[in-house]
């Protein structure tokens, strides 16, 4: 019995895996407000683009996340450009990680010069609505707020030479010219999200 | 001393195997620690003919970083695991999905852990790597995948996991392999 136990724990602790938001499907919890790097309370609507809008979940300590973050920059402070609204989530308990704490988050968003909210999700809870699993990870919504894109940044982290599918950059692309987009679901290895 | 023979001839079938690489696996001497474990390159089609080849009743694999703070929490689980159960029980398949230029650090980290048999750092792109190691996995880190005696995967997870849990999901992989003869 105490296996049985112990497997269901392990079960429902994979609930997540599978649960993540459906291509067309509209973004869930977009009316929560989670504080930004500024100070500045702030929800997925409150950013929403004319053309689309691009919901990030992120954090500071990721290995994965550090190596796209100049990525990450140029096209979260791009997008707007395109009529798109960008929000960057980090989803991640500092208990468990002290480098996911408030204080990093506003050192990055400084070094990198996000110019878009860095926000916290102090429960984990619009990363759960998501069914994000990992840091980084991108949910690109349309002009009608459809899921079109979800997924990764590019097909290679640690090189950004070396990259040959820009899949946020083609997606970001095709959402502002109101094209369909050409790869709509792509996997990269990242960090699990340390859950509240 | 079963345990360390069985995993002697994992390594020289994998040595067969492997020989179709792109790059050598091994490092350097100069830069490799005397008592680390030998870390093999593997891609995703390689790691499921890994599986399908091994002998033992169960396999479980399991995909970690030396970076990764849940990995690193649950992997003295997986190696008394190793210990308890012998090879011919369970298959302990360890796969680093650490960046190249980092596997002399994994491999400094699986001889603290007191590894001893060979393991496998991935290569070759994530997305090519994740859709062979499983449709389910999306990337995140651990992930553990248990197959049964049929290769069938019948336990896969991401998120970090106590050793009671991997025990039962072990022993729960055979009971099923046993139930179906």
């Amino acid at each position: 019995m105490r296996k049985v136990l112990a497997l269901a724990v392990v079960l429902v602790a994979a609930a997540g895996v599978a649960l993540a938001i459906e291509l067309g499907a509209q973004a869930p919890a977009t009316d929560v407000k989670m504080k930004d790097v500024s100070g500045r309370m702030v929800s997925i609507a409150d950013v929403r683009g004319e053309r689309g809008t691009l919901v990030m979940f992120s954090c500071n300590a990721c290995p994965w996340v550090k190596a796209w973050e100049t990525r990450i920059a140029e096209l979260g402070n791009r997008a707007p450009e395109m009529g798109i609204g960008v929000i960057v989530i980090n989803p991640n308990d500092p208990a468990k990680v002290a480098e996911d704490s408030y204080e990093v988050m506003q050192e990055r968003a400084r070094e990198r010069g996000f110019k878009f909210p860095y926000v916290v999700d102090d429960t984990s809870g619009v990363a759960r609505a998501f069914g994000a699993t990992r840091t980084p990870e991108v949910f690109l919504f349309d002009a009608a707020g459809k899921l079109v894109y979800h997924g990764a940044i590019d097909d290679n982290a640690r090189e950004p030479e070396k990259v040959e599918k820009h899949y946020l950059a083609d997606a970001l692309r095709a959402v502002a010219a109101g094209q369909p987009i050409p790869v709509a679901e792509t996997k990269a290895l990242g960090c699990t999200i340390k859950w509240r | 001393m079963v345990r360390r023979v069985g995993v002697l001839a994992v390594l020289v079938a994998m040595m067969g195997f492997l020989g179709g690489c792109k790059r050598d696996p091994m490092p350097s001497t100069s830069s490799m620690s005397s008592d680390a474990p030998p870390l093999l390159a593997v891609t995703g089609a390689q790691l499921e003919e890994r599986v399908r080849a091994s002998q033992s009743e169960v396999v479980l694999v399991n995909i970690w970083a030396t970076w990764c703070l849940p990995c690193r929490e649950e992997f003295p689980a997986l190696v008394r695991l190793s210990r308890e159960l012998p090879q011919e029980r369970l298959d302990l398949v360890l796969v680093s999905a650490d960046f190249p230029d980092q596997a002399e650090m994994a491999r400094q980290f699986l001889a603290e852990q007191g590894v001893t048999f060979p393991s496998y750092i991935k290569e070759g792109k994530d997305q090519e790597f994740i859709d062979a190691v499983s449709e389910r996995w999306s990337g995140a880190l651990p992930a553990t995948l248990v197959y049964d005696r049929s290769r069938r995967l019948v336990r896969f997870w991401e998120g970090g996991a106590s050793f009671e849990e991997f025990r039962a999901a072990v022993d729960m992989a055979a009971g099923e392999a046993a139930g179906k003869g």
